[in-house]
C-alpha cells in the first residue's frame, strides 16, 4: 500500500488553513505561522461543539475576543468568508469587563489575565479558547514540536453546559474527562 | 443463428423459433436486470462506507490533521471493492488517501466539489454539524473478468439450454408432422388410384363385352335382313303367281312375320352401333312433350306420370331412336309396376367430370316406383338378350339398344335401382353450345 499525501511538508502550521496564501508567501511575512494556525483553530472548534441555546435563523456566529495578541489580531482575517452552520462569523473584540453576551466562543489572549475572565464567564454556555501556557481555557491552544494541537477540558465544558464531539476529543492532545460522563 | 444450416432454419417450426428467440431476449434482459441490481448494489455499498469515513473523519480533515485522518482511510482498503479512498479539503486539494498497489494514485485536485456516484468512483460531501469541511473521495475495484463472467453464465447457459431443447423438439416435431403428412397424402393418392384404375377396367371390360357382341350380332343380323328382304321379295311373286287376294291371311301372316323378324334386326344393329343415325340439334323437352299421347297408351289407367322439364341446353341425336329408346324405358317401367304406381320423366342441365374437364350435360331421367331391380340383374341389365321376361314377352334388347345409340351420340347411361325401391335410368347427353344457347343462357 502507497501512502498518498504522507509526505510531510516542511510548513507544517500551513496544513490546517484553507483558502489562505501558501506557506511559501505565509512564511515570507512578519506574522508566525504557528499564531495563523492557532487563529484559524478558533472557528473551526465550532462544528464539534453543541451549545445549549439555539441562536436565531439567520443570527451570526460570534467569536469574541478579550485582550490583545497575534492571535486575537488574526482573528478577523482568517474567518473572513467562512461560515458556520450557514451563519456568518462575527468577531467582537470585547473591553475590559464588558459581558460576554451572545458569544459562542471566547478567545482570552494572552495580555489579559485569564484566570478572572474565566472565573466572569464560568457556567455561561460560552466555548473559552487560551493560548497562554497555563490558561486553562475550555480549550487549550498549544505548539509541541512547530505543531499546533490542543488540550480540551471536557469536564469544564459539560459543567458550561456543552458538548464536544468525540471526534474533536480525538484529536486533542490531552483531554480532561468529567467525573460522570454527561450521558 | 449461424450455426444451424439453410436447412435446419428453413425446417424448423415458426412456433419454436420464436419460443427460442423470446427465450434469449428474455435471457438478455434478466442478465441485464441482474447486472444493473449488482452495480446498485455495489454502489449502494460503497456510498454507505464513504459516508462512514466523510462522519469519522471531519475533525482530522477540518483540523488538517493528516495521520489522524489516515488511520481512518487506512481501514477501508480492508475491503477490496475499493481501490483508492481520498479526503480532500474544502477548496478541493488533497489532504490524504490511499491507493492500492498497482492501481492509479489519487488526483492531487478533486475535478468537481459536487458530490456524485456512479459505477466506478463516488464523492460524498464532509459536514460537520451543517458545516462543510471538504470532500471524501471513493475509487471502486474494476471487477475482475472472471467474477463478471461467472454472474452471466448461468443466464447465458440457462438461455442456451432452453433454446437447444427448443430448437431439438421443434425439428423432431416439424420432422414427424411432415413425414405423417407425407404417409396420408401417399395414402390417399393410392387409394384414389386403385378406385379409378377398377372403374377403368370395369368400363374397359364392359365395352369390349359389348364390341364382341355387337361384332357378333351386327353380323348376323345384317345378313338375317337380306335373307328376310330376300324371303319377302319372293312370297310378293309367289303372290302375284298364285293370284291371291290381298287380304289371304296366311301370306298377311307370314308378311307379319317378316316385319318383325325385319324389326327385330334394326334394333339388333342398333345396339352393335351399326346402325346409321340421323343427329339433328334437338330440344329433349320437346321431345318428350311430342310423345305425351304415345307414351300415355303405353302405360296402363293405374300410372301416373309426371314430367318435369328443366333442362335448358339442347342436344345433337337422331330424334327417331331417342323416341324409340325413352319408350323403351317407359314401357320397363310399365312392366315394373304390375299394381300400378308413378313413371317420373325429368330433364335438367348438369356438369360432369369429363377426364379432369368439366363439361355440360343434359340430363334425361325415367324413375319408376316399381319392383326395381337385384343387384345381380342390374349388372346384367344392359347386356344383349337379358332379360327376366317370360319366353316371347321380352328379347332382352331394351336397354342394351339405349346404351349403344347413348354412347355413340357420346353421352353415358346409368342405372340407380334397389329391389321394391324402384329403378331410376339415366341418360346423360352432351349438351350442345351454340350460339342460341349460349344466349339464351345471357338472357336467362
Ligand atoms: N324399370 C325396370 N324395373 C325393373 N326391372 C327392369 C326395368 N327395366 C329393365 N329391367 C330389367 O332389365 C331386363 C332387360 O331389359 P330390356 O329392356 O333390355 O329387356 P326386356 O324389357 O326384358 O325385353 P325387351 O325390352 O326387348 O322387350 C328386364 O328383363 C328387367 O329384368
Ligand atoms: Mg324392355
Amino acid at each position: 500500500m502507497a501512502f498518498l499525501g504522507a509526505r510531510r511538508l516542511r510548513c507544517v502550521f500551513a496544513v490546517g488553513l484553507m483558502g489562505l496564501a501558501p506557506c511559501a508567501a505565509a512564511a515570507a511575512e512578519s506574522v508566525p505561522l504557528e499564531d495563523t494556525v492557532k487563529a484559524a483553530y478558533i472557528y473551526k472548534f465550532a462544528p464539534f461543539v453543541t451549545w445549549p441555546t439555539h441562536p436565531a435563523a439567520g443570527a451570526p456566529f460570534t467569536i469574541c475576543s478579550i485582550g490583545t495578541d497575534r492571535v486575537s489580531v488574526l482573528l478577523p482575517q482568517v474567518t473572513a468568508g467562512q461560515r458556520v452552520d450557514e451563519r456568518p462569523i462575527q468577531i467582537r473584540a470585547l473591553a475590559e469587563g464588558e459581558p460576554p453576551a451572545d458569544c459562542a466562543i471566547l478567545y482570552i489572549a494572552s495580555s489579559v489575565a485569564a484566570g478572572g475572565v474565566l472565573d466572569a464567564v464560568h457556567g455561561k454556555p460560552i466555548l473559552t479558547v487560551t493560548s497562554l501556557e497555563g490558561q486553562h481555557g475550555i480549550v487549550q491552544l498549544v505548539t509541541v514540536e512547530h505543531h499546533v494541537s490542543f488540550d480540551i477540558d471536557a469536564k469544564l465544558a459539560a459543567e458550561d453546559g456543552l458538548t464536544i464531539s468525540s471526534k474533536l476529543l480525538g484529536l486533542a492532545r490531552t483531554v480532561t474527562r468529567p467525573a460522570v460522563p454527561p450521558s | 443463428m449461424t450455426w444451424l444450416s439453410f436447412h435446419r432454419v428453413r425446417d424448423l417450426p415458426w412456433a419454436a423459433l420464436a419460443g427460442a428467440v423470446a427465450l434469449l431476449i428474455a435471457g438478455v434482459f434478466a442478465a441485464f436486470y441482474e447486472e444493473q441490481l449488482y452495480q446498485t448494489q455495489r454502489a449502494q455499498a460503497a456510498l454507505g462506507e464513504a459516508q462512514t469515513l466523510a462522519a469519522s473523519v471531519s475533525a482530522a480533515l477540518s483540523f488538517g490533521d493528516r495521520n489522524a485522518a489516515e488511520e481512518y482511510v487506512r481501514p477501508m482498503l480492508v475491503n477490496p471493492g475499493i481501490a483508492a479512498a481520498g479526503i480532500y479539503k474544502k477548496d478541493g486539494s488533497l489532504l490524504t488517501g490511499l491507493a492500492r498497489d498497482g492501481g492509479r494514485a489519487l488526483s492531487p485536485r478533486l475535478s468537481s466539489l459536487t458530490a456524485m456516484t456512479n459505477a466506478r468512483e463516488l464523492v460524498v460531501p464532509v459536514v460537520q454539524s451543517g458545516t462543510a469541511l471538504g470532500w471524501v473521495y471513493l475509487r471502486l475495484s474494476p471487477e475482475p473478468r472472471a467474477t463478471r463472467l461467472s454472474r452471466y453464465a448461468v443466464v447465458v447457459l440457462l438461455a442456451f439450454m432452453a433454446i437447444f431443447v427448443i430448437v431439438g423438439l421443434g425439428n423432431a416435431q416439424g420432422r414427424l408432422a411432415r413425414q405423417s403428412e407425407s404417409l396420408s397424402a401417399a395414402n390417399a393418392r393410392l387409394q384414389s388410384e386403385i378406385a379409378e384404375r377398377e372403374r377403368v377396367e370395369e368400363e374397359l371390360r364392359q365395352s369390349q363385352k359389348m364390341e364382341a357382341l355387337g361384332q357378333l350380332s351386327g353380323g348376323i343380323a345384317h345378313d338375317l335382313n337380306n335373307h328376310l328382304m330376300i324371303v319377302k321379295g319372293n312370297l310378293h311373286l309367289l303372290k302375284k303367281k298364285l293370284s291371291l287376294p290381298d287380304g289371304d291371311r296366311h301370306l298377311q301372316g307370314a308378311d307379319e312375320g317378316i316385319r318383325r323378324a325385319a324389326a327385330l334386326t334394326q334394333r339388333v344393329l342398333g345396339f352393335s352401333r351399326k346402325q346409321s343415325l340421323s343427329p339433328v340439334e334437338t330440344d329433349l323437352n320437346e321431345l318428350v312433350i311430342g310423345m305425351r299421347d304415345l307414351i300415355r297408351s303405353s302405360l296402363r289407367e293405374n300410372i301416373e306420370t309426371e314430367p318435369h322439364l328443366d333442362a335448358r341446353s339442347k342436344v345433337l341425336v337422331d330424334r327417331n331412336q331417342m323416341e324409340n329408346i325413352i319408350l323403351n324405358i317407359v314401357v320397363n317401367a310399365r312392366d315394373a309396376l304390375p299394381a300400378g304406381g308413378r313413371v317420373a320423366i325429368s330433364t335438367r342441365d348438369v356438369t360432369l367430370d369429363d377426364g379432369g374437364a368439366s363439361r355440360g350435360f343434359a340430363l334425361l331421367e325415367i324413375a319408376d316406383t316399381g319392383v326395381g331391380m337385384s343387384p345381380e340383374v342390374q349388372a346384367k341389365a344392359f347386356d344383349p338378350f337379358f332379360t327376366t321376361k317370360p319366353v316371347g314377352q321380352g328379347t332382352g334388347l331394351g336397354l342394351s339398344t339405349a346404351y349403344g345409340f347413348v354412347t355413340q351420340s357420346g353421352g353415358q347411361m346409368r342405372i340407380r335401382s334397389a329391389p321394391e325401391e324402384g329403378t331410376t335410368i339415366s341418360i346423360y347427353l352432351p349438351a350442345l353450345v351454340s350460339e342460341e344457347t349460349s344466349m339464351g343462357d345471357r338472357n336467362g
